[in-house]
């Protein structure tokens, strides 16, 4: 099994960039590259490789939806779990962004604590 | 007739009594000739039938000649009869049809009707003036008059004391003189001051009370007293203008009304209606304000007789849910209150609200008094409104999310160690920005259910685990104020067609708003029963109850007993009426009881899915 370092994160928000990537690097210990747009993160994937993508759901421009169906025709994404971040969901929104490919979704606000473990999770939940 | 059978008889007696007075004379003088054998003696005896004869005749002929007279005389005394009867029958007709004249007459203008029928008065009772008076106090009013010109004015004031109408109010009765001079009135006032020698009035009252009076007079005397038949007329004469006063006043009455309707109405931002509904489907308008041209831009004229122009302008996608709103309100005879659009011809889209009250009519036919108003503006407020608390929510979520985070990570101590007063502080900012998220969720769901986009995800499911789970989660949250949840169930088989994430909310807003209220170390009762066809969900606390004023306000928006109480327990003041809305939209009915001191009983009522229903779910 592989073990997950690798996390390309897209978000608009500096604010919250910064939050997710402490929780996640000083916390969880793996490597963040934070992607301010889907464009960039369209430019950076190939350089980048990231293990697993969380990308915003609402951004101005390229929205998440967007951003994942173009990085997925652009590229193989079938090892590589998406996960969605958005505002508090009902449960039949889950079930619409998972039909979108994400394998999961973290709700906002997150507790940064947490954040990590959240994420280990789906990634080993994906991996089985 | 009679005479005739006088003389018929008469001649019989003189017949009879000449044959009589023969046959007696004849045996008379044969005797005495029988005795005397001389002729003599029959021409004796001749003479003197014929003597008696005479007198026979001359005394049955004066008897005849009384006889004729007599009856002639009598004769003449009945068809004098005859003709003054006739007479008196053609007085009382000329009095009936002077009355009927009177009494048919009509003028728009009161004081003109009133001077007509005064004037024919005049004539039939020959007394050239003739003045209905108003009468105050002391004061008497010419109030309309009908006399020789320049002799007086309408609204001329007098003392009463000065007229004869005081005698007629005094009276109380048709007060009649022919010749005032030769009466015991030649000392009054009035004939001193204006000589008028033949009177007759009487009193007029209105509604019960004394008006005035009635009066007809002349300088000239009367040749006969009035009779009974002219104070008869006079006394009709005086109840019929007291009725037509009556008339008049509730005629102006009415008008005043329907002014006094007309100006409110004109005054009120919308149109004020009646409208029905007959039983053969037809609907009118009888009543509109002219507020319909700002609402609908028609006229009332164009609606009194059908209704077809208004709903012509309703708008095509309202116009179904607008006429079954009145078929129910005419149905159940309730409150009909809608807002739909109208339509212009040239585009033009208003919002409009209406509410209005029907009545059963007698024939079968309902009819509503309303008002419907213009609403676009408040609609696009409302709209406004809805867009801000939206926008502001979504936009205060991303920053509020950047400051939990960092707070949350310097909390968590993963940049470096902090001294324990800056861990009470991060604690203190954590729990904040917990209460400000709690609050915009709250914000969010409302806003999403007001505007109809909230989605449900309607399944139907066991009860049980969904109560169980929110008892669960909040069980921590109870301990914060040392409550305990207890539940009890009488049946693990209770299935309703619910989102179970959504009834979870409410029953967490439920249990948090119980251990909020309740004291320390008291418990929370949680029970699920079945009532009739409903499932009953009860979270029962021993808090200090919800105060009388409260109650009614208890599932409004931003409502909590008291600012205090809001500081003490925390919360959004907006968690019941979510919850509200959300049972509803599950077909549910949220409520209450409570005692002040001893404590409240939220319920929730669910219908049971059908076995109908169940046995598909089970297939």
């Amino acid at each position: 099994m592989t073990e997950l370092h690798r996390i390309m994160h897209i978000e608009d928000d500096p604010s919250i960039q910064q939050v997710a990537k402490i929780a996640l690097e000083a916390v969880g210990g793996f490597t963040v590259h934070t992607c301010s747009s889907g464009q960039q993160a369209l430019n950076d994937y190939p350089d980048f490789a990231p293990q697993l993508i969380l990308l915003d759901v609402m951004m101005p421009g390229m929205d998440g939806p967007t951003t994942l169906q173009r990085l997925q025709q652009q590229y193989d994404l079938s090892a590589i779990p998406a996960v969605f971040m958005t505002a508090k969901v009902q449960s039949n929104e889950v079930a619409s962004y998972k039909a979108l490919g994400a394998v999961d979704v973290v709700i906002k606000p997150f507790d940064p604590m947490t954040l990590s473990d959240q994420i280990r999770k789906i990634w080993l939940d994906f991996q089985r | 007739m009679i005479i005739q059978r006088v003389s018929s008889t008469s001649n019989f007696i003189t017949w009879f009594g000449s044959v009589l007075l023969l046959v007696l004379f004849g045996w008379l003088g044969w005797q005495d000739y029988q005795q005397q054998q001389t002729t003599s003696v029959l021409q004796k005896w001749a003479l003197a039938f014929l003597v008696s004869e005479l007198l026979l005749l001359l005394l049955l002929s004066d008897m005849q000649r009384v006889t004729r007279r007599l009856m002639r005389e009598l004769q003449q005394s009945q068809e004098q009869k005859q003709q003054r009867e006739s007479i008196q029958n053609q007085k009382y007709q000329q009095a009936l049809s002077t009355l009927n004249n009177i009494a048919a007459s009509f003028n728009p203008d009161w004081r003109e009707q009133l001077r007509q029928a005064l004037k024919v008065a005049a004539d039939y009772l020959q007394l050239p003036i003739a003045i209905l008076s108003r009468i105050e106090d002391e004061n008497y009013q010419v109030l309309v008059h009908s006399a020789p010109p320049g002799l007086l004015q309408d609204d001329s004031h007098f003392d009463l004391g000065q007229t004869y109408c005081s005698i007629t109010l005094a009276a109380n009765d048709v007060f009649a003189v022919h010749r005032m001079s030769a009466s015991e009135f030649a000392a009054h006032p009035c004939f001193e001051a204006f000589a008028l020698q033949s009177y007759i009035g009487a009193a007029v009252h209105v509604d019960g009370d004394t008006f005035g009076t009635v009066s007809f007079s002349s300088a000239e005397t009367k040749t006969l007293p009035f009779s009974q038949l002219e104070r008869d007329f006079v006394s009709l004469l005086a109840r019929w203008i007291g009725s037509t006063i009556e008339r008049r006043h509730y005629l102006e009455a009415q008008i005043e009304v329907a002014e006094r309707l007309k100006k409110i109405a004109s005054q009120l931002p919308g149109m004020v209606f009646q409208f029905k509904l007959s039983p053969d489907g037809s609907a009118c308008f009888p009543y509109c304000s002219d507020g319909i041209g700002t609402i609908y831009n028609l006229t009332p004229e164009q609606v009194k007789l059908s209704a077809e122009p208004v709903f012509a302008l309703i708008h095509p996608d309202d116009i179904q849910q607008v006429q079954d709103s009145i078929n129910q309100s005419a149905a159940q005879l309730c409150l009909w209150k809608q807002d739909y659009r109208v339509q212009y011809p040239d585009g033009e889209i208003i919002w409009v609200t209406g509410r209005s009250v029907p009545e059963l009519q007698s024939d079968g036919s309902v009819i509503w008094h309303g008002f419907i108003s213009d609403i676009t503006e408040r609609k696009k407020i409302e709209r406004l409104k809805d867009e801000f608390v939206s926008t502001v929510s979504h936009e205060l979520r991303t920053p509020l999310t950047a400051i939990s985070g960092a707070i949350g990570l310097l909390h968590g101590q993963v940049l470096c160690e902090l001294p324990e007063p800056a861990v009470k502080m991060t604690e203190l900012a954590l729990a904040n920005v917990k209460k400000l998220q709690l609050l915009i969720n709250d914000l969010l769901d409302m806003d999403k259910l007001i505007a109809g986009k909230m989605l449900f995800d309607i399944q139907p499911q066991p009860l049980l685990p969904v109560i169980e789970a929110a008892v669960r989660d909040n069980q921590s949250y109870g301990q914060q104020y040392q409550v305990t949840y207890q539940l009890q169930a009488d049946t693990d088989d209770l299935w309703a067609n619910v989102d179970s994430m959504r009834l979870q909310q409410v029953l967490t807003n439920l249990l948090s708003n119980a251990a909020k209220f309740s004291p320390a170390d008291s418990t929370v009762d949680i029970r699920l029963q079945r009532q009739n066809n409903q499932a009953l969900i009860r979270v029962i606390d021993r808090g200090c109850g919800i105060s009388d004023e409260f109650n009614s306000a208890i599932f409004n928006k931003f409502s909590q007993a008291d600012s205090s109480d809001s500081k003490s327990k925390g919360g959004t003041g907006l968690g019941l009426a979510i919850s509200q809305q959300l049972v509803t939209r599950m077909h549910g009915n949220i409520g209450f009881y409570s005692e002040m001191g001893k404590g409240s009983e939220f319920y929730i009522l669910l219908p049971l899915v059908s076995d109908n229903e169940f046995n598909e779910v089970s297939l």
